[in-house]
């Protein structure tokens, strides 16, 4: 059996050959299609993303210059200013909401029969009140009873009798000093207005106390404790 | 001639044809994809940095504007303040404290014994404070309805200290000295 081929140009599978190059042709194409649909898309997103680049760079321009025409406007100093003068007038407000009357009755509640209140000042500030009394005694243990019975009453406490001396009458004369327990209606005003301030920006380490209306709010907390 | 260079020389034109097929997609992505890839990219850095400074610039604008809307409330609220709740100046205080207070002593049956007044103002302040110190003689429940009676006034009056003593001339009389405060507007540069 001869197996050489003795054809000068022998056949070879020409359909085969025209598949495989028809089958590169397709996938080129299919390639070229796909590349320009990539382009349209990137130009469509490059389109986009240079759009919304603009716009915020538009808009940071504009709200940058409101910025700095609001901070000339509002500087930290006249803030400072606000925040200070805001301060004052809560303080002045809280010491007009302190009630006496009720300050009276809870007294008149735990004073014993041989200790006599003889002065009274309170010191408010928005944390706390203090009361520093002046009070008579015919012994010291009437005033330390009284001590007792107000911090027993749960309207006072951390109170101290600072100084004790006898009187030419006999009586012992003290300074108590405490911690007044009213629950003072501070920020009467309502609310509080925060402000913040830094070096480039309008933050303040202050808090803008608003003043709000005084009296009336002070006429309701002494009108809730007529005398007794 | 190998069958490969004879396939290639038999079928010329389709080979070409495909070639070009494959140079042209080469092309279009060296020369059109890579430089819009490129481009796309940077589009998108400039796009962040630029939302990046506008979330920035908002908060510094909404600072801004929160502080400058805190201030107007505050001075409006102080102007209220000023205007409507303290005395306007220095005679409305003085009439809150001498008449008005004189009055309301001898509504509750307390005798004025001695007053004394003062105005002063702080530096730093734009309020002044006139203090007026009052030694009323009287029974302590008329002391209680007196200081009642100063509280729940609408008039800005603040109670400072109270002090109570035993009267020489009558057992049941009350000495109480009572130091009382208001305040006016007075602004910075004025002097007390």
């Amino acid at each position: 059996m001869l197996r050489t081929n003795l054809a000068t140009r022998p056949f070879y599978n020409e359909r085969a050959v025209y598949l495989g190059l028809g089958l590169v042709a397709v996938i080129g194409l299919a390639v070229l299609v796909l590349e320009i649909v990539e382009i349209t898309d990137l130009s469509r997103r490059n389109t986009e993303l240079v759009s919304r680049a603009e716009t915020a760079e538009a808009e940071t321009a504009r709200l940058g210059a409101q910025t700095a025409q609001i901070e000339q406007a509002v500087n930290p100093e006249a803030l400072e200013q606000v925040a200070a003068a805001a301060r004052e007038a809560n303080t002045l407000i809280d010491q007009r909401v302190f009630s006496w009357t009720d300050f009276f009755n809870r007294i008149e509640t735990t004073l014993p029969p041989d200790v006599m209140l003889t002065q009274v000042q309170p010191d408010i500030s928005p944390e706390r009140i203090e009361v520093t009394m002046g009070v008579l005694g015919r012994r010291l243990d009437d005033i330390s009873g009284f001590i007792d019975k107000l911090e027993a009453s749960g309207d006072f406490a951390e109170v101290l009798n600072r100084q004790a001396e006898l009187t030419e009458n006999g009586m012992y004369r003290a300074v108590l000093r405490g911690r007044y327990l009213q629950t003072p209606s501070l920020g009467l005003v309502g609310e509080e207005v925060e402000s913040e301030e830094n070096d480039a920006s309008l933050e303040t380490d202050e808090s803008v106390d608003a003043p709000d209306e005084a009296s009336p709010t002070a006429e309701v907390a002494a009108a809730e404790e007529e005398p007794r | 001639m190998t069958l490969l260079n004879r396939i290639l020389a038999e079928k010329r034109t389709f080979v070409t044809v495909v070639g070009a097929i494959l140079v042209v997609d080469v092309a279009l992505y060296a020369f059109a994809i890579y430089p819009w890839l490129t481009k796309v990219s940077q589009s998108e850095a400039r796009t962040a940095t630029a939302e990046e400074q506008i979330e920035q610039v908002r908060t510094a604008f909404s600072e801004a504007t929160t502080a400058s809307n805190n201030k107007l409330f505050s001075d409006n609220e102080l102007e209220r303040f000023y205007q409507e709740i303290l005395p306007r100046d220095l005679a409305g205080a003085r009439l809150i404290l001498s008449p008005f207070l004189d009055r309301l002593a001898e509504e509750s049956d307390l005798v004025l014994e001695r007053s004394s007044s003062v105005s002063e103002k702080e530096r730093e302040s734009l309020l002044a404070q006139l203090r007026t110190t009052m030694m009323l003689a009287g029974e302590y429940e008329d002391i209680r309805r007196f200081i009642y009676a100063v509280e729940t006034a609408p008039e800005f009056i603040l109670i400072e200290e109270v002090i109570l003593s035993k009267g020489d001339e009558v057992e049941e009389a009350l000495i109480l000295t009572l130091g009382l405060s208001t305040y006016y507007w007075a602004g910075l540069d004025a002097e007390s």
